[in-house]
């Protein structure tokens, strides 16, 4: 549905070049939902404004929908652009204008006749959840409401692809997760193809089908996100991974950590589950057939496309050679391993 | 005289204004050949003091109403002397309005006069009507200046019996009808703003 071939784009400051994007190739499957997900300056920015042309890429092809959009003259990227609904951080919604005439701006410039807006709009309306909102101001509304409007609004003209520049950037973590279960409902209902970028992980795990890392302009990697969380190949990659899970050894035990083993000292794991990982109830299978106690710390588990992931911190309470024991029967299924330092009990 | 030069120098600032502003690089419009050239021509505006304006389009004035003396030949010079001024607070409503604004008027496929007529001019008017509310009273000003060549009106009371009369009475009795037809068009102002005001 949208496809990035070779492209390339550069600012001039002057004497000085900047290179936003370096040779971008991506491919968004129809009905998908795709994440781009890179730091600030990565080019995420820049690389969702080449589709629809807010940004005239210096070289390579974007083609939405079978439409090459650089060879397009301007009446005609006029018209692809109302095909392309976009969604944006800071909302965009026209002050003077009520919920319900925002809605309406992109069928009024379709001539469409006012029995035909007033039913589109509703049905958008009630699409969003704001039908009790329609006469109010966007001065009246809070966030998450006003990103349902821009959504209703991005949706008026029924296009096929929808791009979300940072749309819940904005947002508490809790009118992010409305937000995006809407997005989720919508690609599922209505097959819209979804092209969103971010800076947040959860954002991806969420609703994302598809993910890519961008960095200084380069596509790091990318992949099916139910594949990605548990086999991500480069550094960057696992780094933004993990920024994702929230695992802190407690304080106590900080001060009684120590990277070598001692007498009356137990081993303190961080355990990694992947989409390789078998599975089974592992840590009690280990705590009966070692005779150990695992000790849990803290854990981050959840799921993304459909696998099972996150880490463990535990503390493995037992004779050595048994822990020793435990701690291979991990690694033999397929458990990521990495021994953070022996605790002493005092 | 000085509603009549409102209305005019509000349309050609309006226009003026907006043309300043469109013409700017990251603008619907971008041209900085014109845009340079209109920077030039108000800037040349704002800066002639008006009482001397007055006296050097007398020429134009003729031209247009057939005469430089009286009420409706002030007209000229009024509107003249304010288009630049309210061409520059034009354009400071506009650049109030938000960037992200044109992002998405771009992205929903609107030409550059939709953008124009359905964007910025609703978007910005609480800052039009404050731009002509601000004119309106910049020429009740000035117009006590026409008075000099004959312009009639308030200034003229004011000029011919309180500054060459030494009339004081009169002059403050002038004076006290322009502060009340002043406060009078700001409250209209103010009204007029709140109505628009949904931000």
């Amino acid at each position: 549905m949208i496809e990035l071939i070779g492209i390339n784009k550069i600012y001039k400051r002057g004497t000085k070049t900047f290179h936003a994007l370096r040779d971008i190739n991506l491919h968004v499957k129809a009905r998908k939902i795709f994440g781009v997900i890179g730091a600030s300056g990565a080019g995420k920015s820049t690389l969702i404004r080449t589709i629809n042309l807010l940004e005239q890429p210096s070289s390579g092809e974007v083609i939405v929908n079978g439409y090459h959009m650089t060879r397009l003259d301007k009446e005609e990227l006029s018209l692809m652009r109302r095909k392309i609904g976009m969604i944006f951080q800071h909302f965009n919604l026209l002050s003077s204008r009520t919920v319900f005439q925002n809605i309406a701006l992109p069928l009024e410039l379709e001539n469409s006749p006012k029995e035909k807006i007033h039913a589109r709009v509703n049905e958008l309306l009630n699409l969003v959840g704001l039908c009790d909102r329609a006469h109010a101001y966007p001065s009246q509304l809070s966030g998450g409401q006003k990103q349902r409007v821009a959504i209703a609004r991005a949706l008026a003209s029924s296009p096929k692809v929808l791009l979300c520049d940072e749309a819940t950037s904005s947002l508490d973590p809790q009118t992010t997760r409305s937000i995006l279960s809407l997005l989720k409902e919508i690609n599922a209902q209505l097959g819209l193809t979804i092209l969103l970028i971010t800076h947040e992980m959860d954002v991806v795990k969420s609703i994302c089908d598809e993910v890519a890392i961008i960095n200084e302009g380069h596509i790091v990697e990318q992949g099916a996100v139910s594949w990605f969380f548990g086999n991500a190949k480069t550094d960057l990659a696992r780094n933004f991974i993990e920024s994702t899970f929230q695992l802190k050894i407690p304080e106590e035990y900080l001060t009684r950590i120590s990277s070598e083993p001692m007498e009356h000292s137990f081993p303190l794991v961080k355990l990694g589950f992947t989409g390789t990982t078998v599975n089974k109830p592992l840590i009690s299978e280990a705590s009966r057939i070692f005779e150990i106690d695992i000790n849990i710390l803290s854990a981050d588990i959840e799921y993304a496309g459909g696998t099972k992931f996150g880490y463990l911190l535990a503390e493995l309470v037992g004779e050595s050679h048994q822990c020793e024991a435990a701690r291979r029967f991990f690694i033999e299924h397929h458990v990521q391993l990495e021994t953070l330092g022996y605790v002493t009990n005092d | 005289m000085v509603f009549v030069s409102a209305l005019f120098a509000s349309t050609f600032g309006l226009i003026l204004g907006l043309a300043l502003e469109v013409t700017k690089p990251h603008q619907i419009l971008p041209h900085s050949q014109a845009h340079h050239l209109l920077e030039m021509i108000i800037n040349i505006g704002r800066s002639i003091p008006f009482i001397i304006l007055l006296v050097a389009i007398i020429p134009i004035t003729r031209w247009i109403v057939g005469t430089s003396i009286g009420t409706v030949a002030a007209i000229v010079p009024l509107t003249i002397g304010a288009i630049p001024f309210t061409a520059r607070l034009i354009e400071a409503a506009l650049m109030e309005l938000p960037e992200g604004l044109l992002d998405a008027a771009h992205a929903m496929g609107l030409s550059s006069l939709q953008i124009i007529t359905k964007v910025f001019i609703p978007e910005a008017l609480p800052g039009i009507f404050n731009s002509i509310i601000m004119t309106l009273v910049t020429l009740v000003n000035y117009s006590a200046m026409a008075g000099t060549i004959g312009g009639g009106g308030l200034g003229d009371v004011a000029i011919r019996y309180g500054y060459q009369r030494f009339d004081l009475k009169m002059m403050l009795l002038t004076v006290l009808i322009l502060v009340l037809l002043v406060q009078l068009i700001q409250y209209a102002g103010h009204y007029l703003v709140k109505k628009c005001n949904h931000r």
